[in-house]
């Protein structure tokens, strides 16, 4: 009986570690064709190798970077900001990245006119400058050494233990705390990066509406709300309105 | 002071005629002056202010307060000065002060009194003279009175003058004294990147912590490096003076004979009372061809110099190239509301079961839950010796019923008489009826243990059915 049961679990674990490899095989093909046509320079090539495995699934930073870089380098500068600015997303303090995203915004036409310096970000300055992944995964670890150190006082009642549970506490439940935050701001806040070369924003869904200014690739706007196929995008305080949904891509969903 | 010149025979006798000075004798005895090396400076000439004591007899405690300088800038000399001078036939101690004054701006300024405090040491008339007094006839140990006396010098009035304006193409260096300017070149012959050091000197009395390097527009084929000027200045009772050298590293970048311009001073001179331009002229370098590009001046040594830093700019704009390590196939699994909650609670979760497994461990402790626990182990280990050992049987019966006993009275304990159960029984409230029952069967279960007569194997079912029913009835 034993001996049927571990043949099974070692036939089990055969078979996951293939589908794992011939996994990363298959997208390491693609991945591997794209570097290929980027270093020979066809950009758009690089860009449809990439983003097929972006679209089987796969959310990497790198593979962001790639993306942003090879749709540079096809004169898109839309895309390859919103592909840097996703995988700022995931890894905001990646040196290569952030000289890139700064070179390509560089390029941009329309001049941010919301301050970049807010009282939150001076405030909260560690959910700026750790990744959101960090912040979460530290929390947890805080939580986990919590109540391991809160076991250790139960069983020894050791006054230590209680001390050392006290002092991780206050950390790790602001960490918790602004965890908790990021994800409701991510099913809340929804940014967006502007696409084509110039774009009307409107004071309607209809293309007959009051053009009340344009909006050049790359400009980040936040999507207010959504009817039909039109978002109601805000690019600064004074500047709100219309504009197709085709014309943005939306930072925080992968299509 | 007016002075005459006798000559009687072959000896030349200088006879000073003192100013007329207060009749009293304490004022012969000690008093001050003040003066300044010219009444009548320009505006940024430096100038001396003297103060000085004489005096014939010993004084002690003396305490001296500059006047304010209202319209200088005053710097002090250090170095006071004491000497003997003879007046009127008698000899008087003269200690001089003295400060370098700067006028800050033209026009008519005062220099108030400045004033000595001190104590004439009279000596002590009516004390004897003893024969230690010689001994002790030390300067420093005071036998007398002391006379306190306040002296003030008079006050002074300067004229300030004015600079005159200067229209000259090389601008006005804004030195004001009397100086001098040198140049000298370490090398002539040179090869294109090799360094050579130009260094010009200015020298003389006034305002020369304020020189700046006399401008010198050198030709595009020569690249300058200067470096810190050498300043070796002293402060004298004439003012200050000394010498300030700059240097400046030459590195010629191209082949050929290169003249070099002279170097240009313009300065106020006082003596003169007129704008001066010095020049210095430089000579001709020549350069041969070098055998690699021009460089930098040389790193260490006399000639070195510091280039002069700029901030790094962009030269060409691209990005960073992209990442092809097989990471980027690495998924990136986003943290989700379930997983935080999960990765929360279950450590609490853990927490929670071990303060669980502590009660639980807390209530076997208890007499109560120990007693039920040993009942029930001695029931089944009378099960399992039924057939087996009759006195193992009966030890397990009778632990169990007792063991039961203790339970139901909330004790713990080992053996217990049948009399003993029953009394212990009713006075924890049992039914009497029950705690008779219990007696019994203690007393049956003892008989048949201690009595050593054979047991049927009907009797030991009889005797375990009644004891698993007793103890039923004591614990549920």
């Amino acid at each position: 009986m034993s001996r049927s049961i571990r043949i099974l679990a070692w036939t089990a674990a055969a078979l996951a570690l293939w589908w794992a490899a011939s996994a990363a095989s298959t997208l390491a093909r693609p991945f591997l064709a794209g570097l290929e046509a980027y270093q020979a320079g066809r950009y758009g090539q690089a860009i449809d190798q990439w983003e097929d495995i972006v679209r089987s699934g796969v959310v990497n930073a790198e593979l962001f970077y790639n993306l942003g870089n090879a749709c540079l380098k096809a004169d898109r500068l839309g895309p390859a900001i919103l592909w840097y600015e996703r995988a700022a997303r995931l890894r905001p303090n990646d040196p290569d990245l952030r000289f890139n995203l700064d070179y390509a915004r560089s390029l941009t036409r329309d001049r941010p006119e919301e301050a970049a310096v807010s009282l939150a970000r001076i405030l909260f300055f560690w959910n700026y400058q750790l990744s959101r992944r960090v912040v979460a995964v530290t929390a947890l670890a805080g939580n986990l050494t919590f109540w391991l150190l809160m076991i250790a006082w139960r069983v020894t009642r050791r006054r230590g233990f209680f001390r050392a549970a006290v002092l991780v506490a206050v950390p790790t439940l602001v960490l918790i705390l602004t965890a908790a935050y990021n994800l409701h701001d991510d099913g809340r806040r929804r940014q967006a990066v502007i696409l084509p070369e110039a774009v009307s924003v409107r004071s309607g869904h209809q293309p007959t509406d009051t053009e009340l200014f344009v909006l050049h690739a790359g400009a980040k706007v936040r999507v207010v709300k959504q009817q039909k196929n039109h978002y109601q995008i805000r690019y600064s305080a004074d500047k709100i309105g219309w504009i197709e949904q085709q014309a943005v891509g939306l930072i925080d969903t992968i299509k | 002071m007016e002075r005459r010149r006798w000559i009687i025979g072959l000896l030349w006798l200088l006879i000073s005629v003192a100013p007329a000075i207060a009749g009293e004798p304490a004022a012969r005895e000690a008093w001050v002056t003040a003066t300044v090396s010219n009444p009548n400076p320009y505006a940024g000439q430096q100038i001396t202010y003297r103060f000085a004591l004489f005096q014939s007899v010993r004084v002690t405690d003396a305490t001296f307060q500059p006047p304010a300088f209202d319209g200088f800038s005053a710097k002090e000399i250090k170095d006071r000065a004491s000497r003997r001078e003879t007046i009127d036939g008698r000899e008087y101690v003269v200690t001089e002060v003295y400060y370098v004054l700067v006028p800050l701006a033209s026009g008519t300024h005062t220099i108030g009194a400045a004033t000595l405090q001190l104590g004439i040491v009279r000596p002590d008339r009516q004390r004897r003279r003893t024969p230690f007094d010689d001994f002790f006839d030390d300067p420093f140990i005071l036998r007398g009175r002391v006379e306190p006396l306040v002296l003030e010098s008079q006050p002074l009035a300067v004229t300030v003058r004015p600079l005159p304006s200067w229209d000259g193409p090389p601008p006005f260096s804004g030195l004001i004294g009397e100086f001098d300017l040198t140049a000298a070149i370490d090398n002539t012959r040179l090869k294109v990147g090799d360094s050579t050091t130009l260094t010009l000197s200015i020298q003389g009395r006034g305002n020369i912590a304020d020189a700046a390097p006399p401008p010198i527009t050198m030709p595009e084929s020569v690249k300058t490096y200067a470096d810190e000027p050498d300043e070796q200045i002293e402060l004298t009772a004439d003012g200050y003076q000394g010498k300030k050298s700059f240097r400046t590293a030459l590195v010629p970048v191209q082949a050929g004979n290169v003249p070099l311009p002279g170097a240009q001073l313009v300065y106020f001179d006082v003596a003169r009372e007129a704008y001066r331009t010095l020049t210095a002229p430089l000579p001709v370098l020549s350069v041969a061809p070098g055998e690699t590009a021009p460089a930098l001046p040389p790193a260490a040594g006399p000639a070195a110099a510091q280039p002069k830093k700029t901030a790094v700019t962009f030269t060409g704009r691209d990005i960073l190239p992209p990442r092809e390590g097989l990471t980027a196939l690495t998924p990136h699994r986003p943290l989700t509301w379930p997983m935080l909650l999960l990765g929360l609670l279950l450590p609490a979760a853990g927490f929670g079961a071990t303060v669980l497994i502590q009660r639980a461990r807390r209530m076997d402790r208890h007499p109560v839950a120990r007693m039920r626990n040993r009942t029930r182990q001695a029931m089944k280990t009378a099960r399992a010796q039924i057939a087996a050992d009759a006195s193992a049987f009966l030890t397990a019966l009778y632990k169990a019923l007792t063991s039961a006993i203790f339970a139901r009275i909330g004790r713990s304990g080992e053996a217990l008489a049948w009399k003993e159960a029953e009394t212990l029984l009713c006075d924890h409230g049992v039914d009497p009826e029950l705690s008779r029952q219990a007696a019994e069967l203690l007393t049956r279960i003892e008989s048949s243990k201690f009595s050593g007569a054979r047991i049927s194997r009907e009797e030991r079912e009889r005797l375990l059915v009644d004891t698993r029913q007793m103890v039923r009835r004591l614990i549920l």
